[in-house]
């Protein structure tokens, strides 16, 4: 009860500024056929619920595409309504210009700091203790996709673990299959390194390394390890020339490749090709080796606006954003978890409910870009990207730049 | 001027060099018409193994022509359930061609927006550098300004600096002018980037304009600027011609500055067409058909002027 | 000698020519016409370049702010292995590109040269690549180079089963895919400058040659070439132009790739900027391709200039 009053008051709050029907811009980088039957879910529920417009502005692309075109309008004086970015520091030096919308009543007016959860997601939207932003899902990175079809082709049985799949590699290569399907645009190297760094190295070893900057533990033997196994994995990936993401999902999802590193978003490519978890394909969080996932995630932000009509259009899509409804429809069908420990998701699938089992017992690390700079995390693309496709890229050269980066990363 | 320079080929020489320059204008060909076949080609005849490049044949390597990528260039789609589908029978041919795929057209797409911001800004800015590049090659020309070599060659030297090192304080300039993401701004823009070559080029064909003419004009008490406006101008209608070509060229294609500095505005075609997505991947069909669009103004604009084309250069660009 | 004699006459009543007009119009409004694209390349070009210069010097991320770190930005950039592959591969690209463009272009307009029927359809037909811009050239070339259903396949369904050329896919030999497109794009606008050039030269210095018995080749060597000089300054500047700040063509082709194999200096430039958001190492990496267009014009200058004005 107390927290329909709360709604109630945030709605009263909200409609009392404005009445009049707005034109909301939305952009996003959500095109692939899962991410966008997801945010078609957003722009359903805000021109059913409120009197304004969703007015779609996909931008094609992945986020590096996105995102600067996103800040070059913010920052060119031509914001849009709302904007899709991953939370954490991509965002902070325009809060600090004061270009973004602050949200504090409406989060205050909603009590989001006890209905999100974990509540770190809110943090990263948290600047000097005003809320700039809602988050809409958490995203973790720490899966691998196995194809059924490819182990059975293979003549072995689908790997439970990372050790297990290296060991089917060879039997995947002589049925004439990638082992690992794997695209070659900078973040997905980047990413598939941070997996493989939380599953091999340990979870101290990625905190000292990714939160505290230690370029010691980067130097180190954990951290050696990981350079080996990725130096290995690249091997694996060798015969895998696809760029995008889901166009590697699809090598798994067509049997062709026996796997992939990838986020939970590529969940709602397997569900849109018709496939079945458990059945068709199996995910592992963690690489079935340290079950953990990071909780990064998208959030939306609202640049200022001198309308205020706009500004109340704003404030509501924000609150229905975070709503129960809402929040169930779009991370259904996106394949990612819900910001709040509070809603039913019965129709999740299994490999959403390891998901939401793991973040129940708080086995959580925050996302590479909640405690990196966008210039270190671009550094460390920089290097994974040419160590990926670079054969004769040491696994000991690699470690060296790496550590250099760290140890000036801040 | 028509003349050639070598007088009297011996027809072995014209038959070698025919032969080659063939080779070379096929060469060249290829891709284009490879661009435009494309356009007429279903998304999996554009990526089909083997290809295939014969129109309307049975063959294994021919393909029925479909306007598909243009009504895709044009439209914006959406995947509609078989009830739907069933209920709403389609409207016109584009709708039933975008029904095979369970989808119905929603509306127009960016792509008329976009073309439609090239032709605005590529005109305008190629008008305004050519008749201020007229101006400024004129006075050069015909007037002593101090330092007027070194000033030229600065001028042109400009034309090699990269356009990034100076795309972030244009930015803040625009900003602060309310000139971001507007056609008037990026009229402004390629027109400072191109009015460089249009002096060098326009000044060297004026050098070339007796002055003899103006001359006498000004004894009959002709103004100065009724002199240029009346006698020096149509002799320089080719050289301006010519001038336009190229500066309609560069504006049209121009990529950079475009991407950084636009976003929903005054965006030109050339960083839209490589972001149009069908399902699973860029839709080739439609990107080629938006390539086709694309190069037809500028090559119309270039058979109206191609009799000036040579002629425009060859004056000036010889003689210093 | 009547070679070198007519070929300096043009020039000197050329030169005789526009001295005269000098003396005759001192009209200070005229020089008013000027004004605008001085103006322009002063704010526009020395201005920005200043601006820029100096928050190279700067720890700006995001937005440019005027907190100076001395050299720091430059110390990174050397030793950013990406910076230097960039660098390598705008060398070659540009070496070749340059030799390409002025050996293709000119040998097409020597061959067109020669009362070739329906000369005024090739020359529009070689001039079209130019008109599709970089980003399309670079899309298009992906796709002809796609091993799946570009080149490769269709030579290899024509019965040659061994064919084998996958350059995109390949680090070592990535950088002449692209090379490969930019030369297809650029080449027969260069053919047209040199074709009007070689249009230019008086038809009394062929005649002149033939009668001295000087072979074709040599007569374009020695005579024709250093009289189109203007021509090659010209095509020269727009090349350079082309070369310094491609970018276009390998976001459209590559994105870069493999790893970081045909990365450039002018994507460096961007990403730095506007996805890391470290706009002061952009400027400084940005600063570095100002000074090698320096290096590069600056002794040309002298050349051009200095001498002239001493002889």
């Amino acid at each position: 009860m107390k927290s329909i009053a709360r709604l109630m008051a945030a709605s009263a709050i909200v409609s009392a500024s404005g009445a009049m029907a707005a034109d909301l811009e939305v952009t996003h980088w959500w095109t692939s056929g899962g991410e966008a039957a997801a945010v078609a879910e957003f722009a359903k529920a805000f021109d059913e619920k409120t009197d304004h417009n969703w007015v779609d502005g996909a931008i094609a692309g992945s986020g590096g595409t996105a995102r600067p075109i996103i800040i070059s309008r913010i920052l060119g004086g031509d914001p849009m309504g709302a904007t899709q970015l991953n939370h954490g520091r991509q965002a902070e030096e325009l809060i600090e210009a004061g270009l973004l919308l602050d949200l504090t009543d409406v989060a205050e007016a909603e009590g989001w700091r006890d209905i999100i959860h974990p509540v770190s997601l809110l943090d990263s939207c948290t600047v000097d203790g005003r809320v700039y932003c809602a988050p809409v899902n958490i995203h973790s990175w720490q899966w691998i996709w196995l194809s059924h079809q490819a182990f059975a082709d293979a003549g072995t049985d689908v790997p439970a673990n990372w050790d297990e799949f290296v060991a089917a590699a060879p039997a995947l290569e002589a049925a004439g299959k990638i082992p690992l399907a794997m695209g070659q645009q900078p973040w997905q190297s980047s990413g598939a390194f941070g997996v493989m760094t939380v599953a091999i190295a340990g979870l101290d070893a990625w905190s000292a390394v990714n939160i505290d900057k230690n370029a010691d533990v980067a130097a180190g033997p954990e951290y050696a390890k990981v350079f080996e196994a990725a130096a290995n994995a690249r091997q694996l990936a060798a015969n895998s020339n696809v760029q995008d993401w889901n166009q590697a999902t699809n090598l798994v999802i067509t049997g062709q490749a026996g796997a992939q590193i990838m986020g939970d978003w590529a969940q709602g490519e397997f569900q849109v090709a018709g496939q079945v978890a458990g059945e068709d394909y199996t995910c592992l969080p963690g690489l079935g080796v340290n079950e953990v996932i990071s909780t990064g995630g998208d959030a939306f932000y609202f640049p200022v606006n001198g309308d205020a009509d706009v500004t109340a259009a704003q404030k509501e899509l924000a609150s229905l954003l975070v709503s129960k409804e809402v929040q169930v429809a779009f991370n259904l069908k996106k394949g990612s978890l819900p910001i709040r420990g509070d809603v039913d998701l019965d129709a999740a699938n299994d490999c959403m409910k390891k998901g939401l089992e793991i973040l129940a017992n708080g086995a959580i690390l925050p996302d590479g870009n909640q405690t990196l700079s966008p210039d270190t995390s671009g550094q460390i693309e920089d290097l994974m990207v040419e160590f990926w496709n670079d054969p004769s890229y040491s696994a000991a050269d690699a470690q060296a730049a790496y550590a250099k980066i760290i140890s000036r990363a801040d | 001027m028509s003349s050639f320079s070598v007088t009297e080929p011996s027809n072995r020489t014209k038959w070698f060099a025919g032969t080659l320059v063939i080779l070379y204008a096929v060469i060249t060909m290829i891709p284009l018409v490879w661009i435009a076949l494309t356009g007429f080609k279903s998304p999996s005849d554009a990526i089909a193994y083997p290809p295939k490049y014969v129109i309307g044949s049975d063959s294994e390597a021919g393909f029925k022509p479909t306007l598909e990528g243009y009504v895709n260039l044009f439209t914006t789609r959406t995947r509609q359930t078989q009830e739907f589908l069933d209920a709403n029978p389609p409207e016109n041919w584009a709708d039933e061609i975008v029904r095979q795929y369970d989808m119905v057209i929603v509306g127009p797409s960016k792509f008329g927006e976009r073309f439609l911001n090239s032709v605005i800004i590529g005109f305008g800015s190629t008008f305004l550098s050519v008749f201020l590049g007229t101006l400024a090659a004129y006075a050069f020309s015909r007037f002593k300004i101090p330092l007027a070599d070194d000033l030229l060659f600065f001028i042109l030297s400009t034309r090699m600096m990269p356009p990034i090192a100076v795309a972030i304080p244009i930015f803040l300039m625009y900003r602060q002018l309310g000139l971001s993401d507007t056609h008037l701004g990026m009229i402004l823009l390629y027109t400072g980037v191109n009015i460089s070559l249009a002096v060098w080029l326009l000044k060297s064909f004026i050098d070339g304009i007796p002055t003899e003419y103006e001359e006498a004009a000004l004894i009959d008490g002709y103004t100065r600027f009724q002199a240029f406006y009346k006698v020096v101008l149509p002799q320089a209608a080719t050289g301006i011609a010519s001038t336009a070509i190229f500066c309609l060229i560069f504006a049209w294609n121009e990529y950079a500055f475009a991407v950084l500095l636009t976003t929903a505005n005054a965006q030109t075609a050339p960083p839209f067409i490589p972001t149009i997505i069908g399902v699973g991947g860029l839709d080739w069909p439609a990107i080629a058909a938006g390539v086709t669009i694309f190069l037809l103004p500028v090559m119309i604009f270039t058979i109206l002027l191609r009799k000036h084309l040579l002629r425009g250069i060859t004056f000036g660009a010889v003689r210093k | 000698m009547a070679i070198a004699d007519d070929a300096q006459s043009p020039s000197a009543v050329q030169r005789e020519r526009t001295q005269r007009p000098n003396r005759l119009f001192k009209n200070m409004t005229a020089k008013i016409a000027s004004i605008p694209m001085v103006a322009t390349a002063l704010v526009i070009f020395v201005g920005c370049t200043v601006w820029t210069i100096v928050h190279s010097f700067t720890n700006s991320r995001l937005l440019p702010r005027l907190e100076f770190v001395g050299f720091e930005q430059y110390e990174r950039l050397w030793e950013t292995r990406r910076w230097l592959v960039s660098i390598e591969n705008l060398a070659i690209y540009g070496v070749c590109s340059l030799i390409l463009s002025f050996v293709i272009g000119f040998t097409l307009a020597a061959l067109l040269d020669r009362k070739i029927r329906g000369e005024a359809v090739f020359r529009t037909i070689f001039l079209y690549p130019f008109a599709l811009s970089f980003i399309v050239t670079g899309l298009v070339w992906q796709w002809i180079l796609n091993p799946q259903f570009g080149i490769q396949s269709v030579v290899q369904r024509w019965g040659w089963e061994s064919f084998a050329f996958d350059p995109l896919n390949n680090a070592d030999i990535v950088i002449y895919g692209i090379l490969i497109a930019g030369i297809w794009q650029g080449s027969g606008f260069i053919m047209v400058l040199m074709l009007a050039g070689l249009r230019g030269i008086d038809e009394d210095i062929w005649k002149a040659s033939r009668v001295d018995g000087i072979p074709v080749w040599k007569t374009y060597v020695v005579v024709i070439i250093p009289m189109m000089r203007p021509v090659f300054i010209t095509a020269l500047v727009i090349i350079t132009s082309g070369i310094i700040k491609v970018y276009d063509l390998v976001v459209a082709q590559t994105s870069g790739g493999p790893g970081i194999a045909s990365e450039v200096p002018a994507k460096y430039v961007i990403e730095k900027m506007f996805q890391s958001q470290n706009l002061a190492q952009g400027f400084a990496a940005s600063t570095m391709m100002l000074l090698s267009v320096l290096i590069v014009l600056i002794p040309w200058a002298y050349l051009e200039f200095g001498g002239k004005k001493r002889g």
